[in-house]
């Protein structure tokens, strides 16, 4: 079976998966212990006023009915409205409001473990056992070892302080452009970005600027697990590599240096990354709930994490909905790269 | 070639290769272990000169130190490598470069892992065709499917564009040995080529090797711990142990009048020699031990049967014995044989005074 075919079928696998999580995610919502009509009314909860939103909402149709208009809806993309946290306004709005956010957060953190995780452990791998080596396998276990939380607190802390600290010298919220510590982003300049950069090119810079600045405190702690798994990771894939028959064979073949470190190892040491890598970008899916919470980024992860307290049951099923589809495409994702990257990929041995 | 060809060759001429009192160390925290010491061999043109003993006792440095390969925390400390009149040890890393592969091509002993899993077969022997011939693009294809069909790959054409796991072991060491021929490298250096094979597939990689050193006038080192293999292959035999090379003959001398005791017991201990039903193989007792320090007594002296008082205290220097053509040496106490041991003994005490350190 050629690379290709396998790869297709891995993409037909993932439709009964998402078919099976997108159950599972209904049998949690409608068989758990929340009552969205509760939820929706509140403190003035009557029986009579209950029993018509029951009726409005379809309730009290048999479940098998519910569940067959649940999955139809969904997989049609039509992903509803909110019940509870704003009443009225259909998934499509909110998500719209909320993702972007969390898309340039996710961004960056990605962007920080790939660019500076790895790099950094491929150089310690190539240079095994010295000072540079040292510091930075010992930096790596450090970022590793320091937790969401502490490190989101202490980095709000540190920045807030840092005027205080350097006696007015130094200000996170002065440097470059002025922003507050936590903040969400402000991306507007996403919207039609070409033609509003056409038109004022120093005003869009300077909101890009902007809006990274608000993220990077938040991205560093979202990206420095992955970071340090990252520098870890390749560091060992290196050495494995470096050390394997082929890269001798190459040397004694006259192979030099640079190119025996891009042909040879490079690729080679990839193979092992491509499920860290695929693993920790749906990581930040669930990390980045606490993340936003604390920087108040408000983005997708805080608008789950809301509408799951407050019953709000279209909503998180929306969400849910979602992030499956997220995870599947990571997986499709991871596939393909492991597709391009490693010709032995297949069914058969 | 015969070993009647390879004696006339030795007797005129330069040799290809000639490695003069290598010794090269490794250095670990706890001591400075010497993996070759002092060895001195010489390759001719067209003859395959074998390389025996058992793990651990330097076969493979004394290859990779030829390539200059050796890694820290190796060190090649002495000694001269001369390959066409120029020492291998005073070229630069660049020099260096287009000698491997280029002038000297090695084989490596696993041919299941010695080609790089994510490139095609002929992406890697296109490699080394453009490193050092220049060779690009159709060109380099077709000559990478030549090189294909000389080493005994049926329907190259298609196998050029197949990845390393598509091919069986035999194949790959094929393959490998058509990468190493890329370049027409004058010595091949082999190895192990065959230990990882089965018996039948080891016959057909040493037929092909045969085959193409008769058709380019290579010169090999075969390196293998298989009496059997060099019996086929070798025209001359250097035994290795504990980083020194104890005897050194005419492959045909050396299976019939080994004379160094360690030789003797690995010839002995060769299975199917018409034994008895009862009789058990003779076997070498011990280890080789870690060679650490200056050799001043026999480092085989522990496992010999032979060993006497003085092979703890005086190092054995290679010795003529055969028939006074200089062709076959050993470094044992026991020779010359027509002297009484004592004399033999002083005549090793003197040669050992004689050798120093060139570098």
């Amino acid at each position: 079976m050629s690379r290709w075919q396998y790869f297709l079928r891995r993409v037909l696998m993932s439709i009964p998966v998402v078919i099976f999580g997108t159950t599972i995610t209904f049998a949690l919502i409608r068989l758990g212990p929340l009552d969205p009509v509760s939820a929706i009314l509140g403190t003035q909860y009557n029986p009579q006023a209950a029993e018509q939103i029951r009726t409005n909402l379809g309730l009290n149709q048999p479940l098998w009915s519910q569940y067959l208009d649940f999955m139809y809806e969904l997989f049609t993309f039509q992903l509803g409205q909110s019940w509870v946290i704003a009443p009225g306004t259909t998934a499509y709005e909110l998500i719209e409001i909320y993702a972007p956010r969390t898309i340039w957060l996710g961004f960056w953190s990605v962007l920080i473990a790939l660019f500076v995780g790895i790099p950094l452990g491929f150089y310690a791998g190539l240079n095994p056992n010295t000072p540079s080596d040292y510091v930075a396998s010992f930096g790596g276990i450090v970022w590793r070892a320091m937790p969401n939380f502490w490190l989101a607190i202490m980095l709000v802390t540190a920045l807030s302080q840092l005027g205080t600290w350097t006696n007015g010298l130094f200000t996170w919220q002065t440097w470059i452009v002025r922003t507050n510590v936590v903040t969400p982003p402000a991306l507007g300049f996403f919207q039609s970005p070409v033609e509003q950069f056409l038109a004022d090119p120093g005003g869009w810079t300077e909101s890009f600027i902007r809006a990274t600045k608000q993220i990077a405190p938040a991205a560093l702690v979202l990206g420095s697990a992955s970071m340090g798994n990252e520098m870890r990771i390749g560091r060992t894939a290196v050495l494995e590599t470096i050390n394997s028959n082929y890269v001798e064979t190459a040397r004694a073949k006259g192979v030099s240096g640079r190119s025996l470190v891009w042909k040879h190892i490079f690729r080679n040491a990839l193979i092992p990354l491509v499920p860290i890598i695929t693993g920790e970008a749906f990581l930040l899916l669930g990390g980045s709930v606490f993340v936003e919470t604390v920087f108040a980024i408000n983005g997708l992860g805080w608008l789950f994490f809301n509408a799951a307290i407050n019953g709000d049951l279209p909503l998180i099923g929306t969400l849910m909905f979602i992030f499956i589809l997220i995870l599947v495409g990571t997986n499709i994702l991871q596939d393909f790269l492991y597709t391009i990257i490693d010709p032995r990929v297949g069914y058969d041995g | 070639m015969s070993t009647e060809q390879a004696r006339s060759a030795r007797t005129k001429g330069e040799p290809l290769l000639s490695v003069e009192n290598l010794r090269t160390s490794f250095y670990t925290d706890k001591e400075v272990i010497r993996a070759v010491d002092g060895i001195s061999f010489d390759i001719f043109r067209g003859e395959t000169v074998g390389i025996v003993g058992e793990s651990g006792s330097g076969k493979s440095v004394t290859a990779r130190s030829i390539m200059r390969l050796v890694e820290n925390p190796g060190r090649i400390e002495n000694g001269r490598i001369m390959y066409d009149g120029e020492d291998l040890l005073d070229k630069s890393p660049k020099q260096m470069r287009s000698i491997r592969g280029g002038s000297i091509a090695m084989v490596f002993q696993d041919p299941l892992t010695s080609l790089n899993p994510v490139y095609t077969v002929g992406n890697q022997i296109k490699e080394a065709l453009r490193l050092h011939r220049g060779l690009s693009g159709s060109k380099a294809t077709k000559e990478a499917i030549e090189l294909l069909e000389a080493v005994g790959i049926p329907d190259a054409h298609r196998r050029v564009r197949e990845y390393p796991h598509q091919f069986s072991g035999g194949m790959r060491q094929r393959a490998v040995i058509a990468m190493a021929l890329a370049c027409d490298p004058e010595l091949l250096i082999c190895d192990e080529p065959t230990t990882a094979l089965d018996v039948t597939i080891q016959a057909q990689i040493l037929e092909l090797l045969e085959e193409l050193q008769e058709e380019r006038d290579l010169g090999i080192m075969f390196i293998t711990h298989d009496m059997g293999v060099i019996a086929e292959i070798a025209d001359r035999v250097n035994v290795m142990y504990a980083g020194e090379i104890v005897e050194s003959a005419p492959v045909v001398e050396l299976f019939e009048s080994p004379k160094h005791p360690y030789t003797q017991g690995l010839l002995n201990s060769i299975p199917g020699q018409g034994l008895d039903e009862n009789e058990r193989l003779a076997t070498i007792e011990g280890d080789v031990p870690t060679p650490n320090e200056d050799p001043t007594y026999c480092r085989f002296a522990p496992r010999c049967p032979k060993a006497f008082t003085e092979c703890d205290t005086v190092h054995p220097e290679p010795v003529e014995v055969g028939d006074g053509t200089g062709q076959h040496r050993a470094s044992c106490l026991l020779y010359p044989e027509d002297l009484p041991t004592e004399e033999a003994v002083a005549v090793h005490r003197e040669g050992g005074q004689r050798g120093g350190d060139t570098r």
